[in-house]
C-alpha cells in the first residue's frame, strides 16, 4: 500500500486524495481508504494506520500490570509456585526440572520385576483406594511437604520409580515425577498412558481397600 | 447497528476472559497441571505460565470490557486466542485429547477437545469483530 520511493499511499491516491504516509501517521487516522472484497462488502483499512505506537505502549502497560499482579499474588500465597527458580533453571539450562522419561506398560512391568521399580500412584486418595498397581504408594502432586517426606522416607534415591495417573490425558503423574526428581530421586519415569494403558495391556491391579 | 455489534463483541469477549481467569487464579497448581498436560512447553516454564497467564487474561479482559487501553487489550487477547486454538489443534493432530483447562482447572470435568476448538473458534470470531470495532473506532462506546 505504501511505496517507499514516493512515500505516498496508493489507495489514497486512487481515491484522489494526495497525502503522505507521514501526514497520515501524524494525524492518527488521516486517510480513509477502502477496497471491495465482495460487491456489497468493503473493508475499511484506515485502522492499519491507527496510532501503532500507542497500541504497542498499551500492550506493554497491560503486560507489566499483569506481571506485577501475578507475581505479587503468587508471593503471598501459602503454597506459591517457584516462578523465579523455574525461570532461572530454564535460562541457565540447568537440569532443575529434568525431562522425565516415559515407559510403556511392558517396560514398566519389566522394570518392576527385574530391578524392583516402585510404582507411585499420583491420583487422588479416593481413586487410589478403589484399586492400584501392585504395591503402589499414593503420592498426589498436591501432597504437603510432610506427606511427601513420610511417603518417600523409606525409598533410596537410586530406586527406580514409575509414576502413573489415570490415563494419557491426566498430568498428575508428570507433576509428582518432577517433584520426586527435584527431591533428588535419580531414576524417575512416568507410565505412558497411565492406568488406562496398563489395563489395556492386561496389567494386573491390586484390589481396593 | 454495526457499532452496537462491535461494542457488544468487545464487552462479551472481555468478560469471557475475565470469567475464564477466575478459576485459574484460584488454583494455580491445578492450572499448571493443565498446562503441563498439553506437553508443548518445557516443564520449567509451566509454573511461570500458570502464574502469569490467568492475570494477563484478567487484566486484558477487564481492560477491553471497560474500554480502557482497548487496542492493546484487543491485540493481546486475540493473540492468546490464536495461541490457544493452535495448541489445541496441535494436540488433536498428535492424537492427544487432553483436558482443555480453558474455563475450569478441574481435571475431572468433562472434556472434548474438538468441541472446545469449535467453541473457541466462535469466541475468536467475536474477538476479531471486537478488535475491528476498536481499531476502526466503531466499538469504543461513548468514551472513544
Amino acid at each position: 500500500m505504501n511505496t517507499p520511493e514516493t512515500n505516498k499511499i496508493q489507495g489514497a491516491a486512487s481515491q484522489g486524495v494526495e497525502k503522505t504516509a507521514d501526514e497520515a501517521f501524524a494525524n492518527g487516522t488521516a486517510i480513509t481508504y477502502k477496497f471491495s472484497v465482495w460487491p456489497a462488502t468493503t473493508i475499511d483499512m484506515t485502522m492499519l494506520h491507527a496510532r501503532p505506537l500507542r497500541t504497542v505502549l498499551d500492550i506493554l502497560i497491560l503486560i507489566v500490570l499483569s506481571l506485577v499482579l501475578a507475581l505479587a499474588v503468587n508471593a503471598f500465597r501459602t503454597e506459591s509456585l517457584p516462578v523465579f527458580n523455574d525461570i532461572s533453571a530454564f535460562l541457565s539450562g540447568e537440569a532443575d526440572i529434568p525431562e522425565i522419561p516415559r515407559l510403556t506398560p511392558a517396560q514398566a512391568r519389566e522394570a518392576a520385576q527385574s530391578v524392583g521399580a516402585v510404582f507411585i500412584d499420583a491420583r487422588s486418595p479416593d481413586e487410589y483406594a478403589e484399586g492400584r498397581l501392585p504395591m503402589a504408594v499414593n503420592l498426589p502432586p498436591e501432597a504437603t511437604e510432610d506427606e511427601f517426606t513420610a511417603k518417600t522416607l523409606l525409598l533410596d534415591q537410586a530406586t527406580p520409580i514409575i509414576v502413573y495417573c489415570g490415563d494419557a490425558a491426566c498430568g498428575r503423574s508428570d507433576l509428582t515425577a518432577v517433584r520426586l526428581a527435584r527431591a533428588g530421586f535419580r531414576d524417575v519415569s512416568v507410565l505412558d498412558g497411565g492406568l488406562g494403558a496398563w489395563l489395556n495391556d492386561n496389567g494386573e491391579l491390586e484390589p481396593g481397600l | 447497528m454495526k457499532r452496537r455489534l462491535f461494542i457488544a463483541c468487545r464487552i462479551i469477549f472481555g468478560l469471557i476472559f475475565v470469567y475464564a481467569s477466575l478459576d485459574k487464579i484460584a488454583h494455580p497448581g491445578l492450572f499448571q497441571e493443565a498446562v503441563m498436560n498439553y506437553r508443548i512447553l518445557p516443564g520449567a516454564l509451566t509454573g511461570p505460565v500458570a502464574v502469569t497467564l490467568p492475570w494477563l487474561e484478567m487484566v486484558c479482559g477487564a481492560a477491553l470490557a471497560s474500554n480502557l487501553w482497548p487496542r492493546g487489550a484487543g491485540v493481546v487477547l486475540n493473540a492468546l486466542m490464536a495461541v490457544f486454538i493452535a495448541a489445541m489443534g496441535y494436540n488433536l493432530y498428535r492424537g492427544m485429547d487432553v483436558h482443555c483447562g480453558c474455563f475450569t482447572t478441574d481435571p475431572t470435568a468433562e472434556n472434548n477437545m474438538t468441541l472446545s476448538m469449535i467453541r473457541d473458534g466462535g469466541i475468536f470470531i467475536a474477538g476479531l469483530l471486537a478488535a475491528y470495532g476498536v481499531f476502526s473506532e466503531n466499538g469504543q462506546g461513548d468514551a472513544a
